[in-house]
């Protein structure tokens, strides 16, 4: 059947893709350290076809054949990394940071997973947890006594006692980067693991180049923005309709090559 | 008798195909850096039969661009390509430059071939261990924290005609005929040159050609008609 049938098919489920990966993006425009994705589109392969008069005449140069392409397709999902708004909360253990660094969490079975979300809690052991009760690594005990908790811009966390006018050093907050961050692979709950793609992460502490500084109080929001998701929507749904607009016409076509014989 | 079936026949495949074309520009109305085919078809005349010969060329017009604000996003503002090399080591060109680093530093695009400067693959990393900080002069002047490293290749053809496109949909020159290297290239940072297909310009195509296979199957038609007519109505006795 026709070529372009397929090929406007094809042009029409990229664009649902396009449109779930915007809803996902629109979902999390409230999610803490949420970061946006994209969806990259990229022509299909082309097929090279022999056009009527292949065969070599006298008097005539062979034509050259002729390529055709077969649609696009989504090659990746591209995650951006831009700083989301930083906003503040006055929570102490609300932590933002300013730059491309991870913070790393350990999970119940042990491995390290990483993060943008800086809003952590104590659980009842004293331990620095994130959102999901996964502990900060490395762990960091808040003293049962302590008074209130003071992280520096370089990650030194420090508690005060009442009864103590000096405020006592108890851990130091490290980060990790990444090549390229937008190979690391999103495990849900605001997590990323490590893959071949992303590289090996690379350690530091806040305030060191590229890693980024702390900020206690603050909480970095979702990189989405809503006006451009908006825009994608509305380019996205256009190019769906114009789709199915091949669709019908090649249908017509396919009809009127019916209608040929009566 | 001399029914020109053939002719029309090929007239209705080469709308086919030009409706092909059409749907593949429209496909890739979102894709970065894509450039939109046009066809030509022409008649030849080969002794005494008329023969449909069709040509698709990319239009190399310049497409929107579209401000990312991704320090990894690059656009060509007028002629040229980048050049990427393959893994088995072909050099292929696009302009689509949405990249990004692999795990070893390495500038690479969306399906991970390399992106080639002057000397050779990019590696944006600091001692292969760290990212840095990726800045590049309108000129293609790649800067890594601030150091000068190397310069985009950028390469163009006197003829665009000439460029075939590969299975992943890189360019590339046969024999590359007519490449030689921009000098002075203009590169704009934070930016993707979008799509140049523009849906109007399909529509009106894609009406032409419906109208044009239809004016064509009505000459069919009535070919046959006439055909019908000779077979058993010439001769035919009408006895009174």
């Amino acid at each position: 059947m026709l070529r372009s049938l397929r090929t406007a098919a094809l042009g029409m489920s990229a664009q649902q893709l396009n449109i779930d990966v915007i809803s996902n993006n629109l979902a999390n425009v409230n999610t803490n350290g949420y970061k946006k994705t994209n969806l990259e589109f990229q022509d299909l392969l082309y097929e090279t076809l022999n056009v009527g008069n292949s065969e070599k005449s006298e008097g005539f140069e062979k034509p050259a054949e002729i390529q055709v392409g077969l649609g696009n397709r989504a090659v990746s999902t591209y995650r951006s990394f831009s700083q989301g708004e930083i906003e503040q909360t006055g929570n102490p253990l609300d932590i933002a940071i300013n730059g491309r660094g991870f913070f790393q969490v350990q999970k119940p079975d042990g491995t390290i997973a990483y993060s943008r979300d800086g809003a952590f809690r104590v659980n009842a052991d004293g331990n620095i947890v994130n959102g999901s009760g996964y502990l900060l690594y490395p762990e960091i005990v808040i003293p049962e006594n302590a008074s209130s908790i003071k992280i520096d811009k370089d990650g030194v966390v420090y508690v005060l006692y009442e009864d103590q006018a000096e405020p006592e050093e108890i851990g130091q907050i490290e980060l990790a980067m990444f090549m390229n961050p937008a190979g690391l692979k999103p495990i849900g709950e605001n997590l990323f693991v490590e893959t071949d793609a992303s590289g090996s992460p690379v350690f530091g502490i806040p305030g060191e180049e590229g890693f980024g500084e702390l900020y206690q109080g603050y909480l970095e929001k979702s990189n989405v923005d809503v006006v451009q998701e908006m825009i994608n929507l509305i380019v996205a749904q256009r190019a769906y309709e114009v789709n199915s607009r091949v669709v019908r016409t090649a249908d017509e076509i396919l009809r009127m090559t019916n209608a040929l014989k009566r | 008798m001399d029914i020109r079936f053939d002719e029309l026949k090929e007239t209705l495949k080469s709308q086919e195909r030009k409706l092909d074309v059409i749907s593949n520009n429209l496909s890739n109305i979102n894709s970065t850096g894509f450039k939109r085919e046009l066809v030509f078809i022409e008649l030849l005349r080969d002794k005494d039969k008329d023969l449909v010969s069709m040509k698709i060329v990319p239009d190399f017009r310049e497409g929107p661009l579209e401000k990312t604000d991704n320090p990894l996003d690059f656009a060509i503002s007028g002629r040229g390509l980048f050049a990427v090399i393959k893994s088995d080591g072909e050099e292929r060109y696009t302009r689509n430059g949405h990249f990004k680093v692999d795990a070893e530093g390495f500038l690479v695009t969306p399906t991970g071939e390399k992106v080639l400067g002057k000397s050779g693959p990019i590696n944006v990393s600091i001692d292969g261990l760290k990212p840095g900080k990726v800045e590049v002069s309108p000129f293609g002047r790649i800067y890594v924290d601030s150091e000068y490293i190397d310069d985009f290749k950028i390469v163009d053809f006197e003829d665009y005609s000439v460029l075939r496109k590969d299975r992943e949909g890189f360019y590339y020159a046969e024999n590359r005929s007519g490449l030689r290297e921009v000098e002075e290239p203009h590169i704009i940072q934070g930016t993707l040159e979008a799509s140049n297909v523009n849906p109007v310009d399909e529509m009106i195509e894609m009406i032409t050609l419906h109208r044009h296979f239809e004016s064509t199957q009505k000459a069919i038609k009535a070919l046959d008609e006439q055909l019908r007519k000779t077979v058993n109505d010439v001769g035919k006795y009408k006895t009174a």
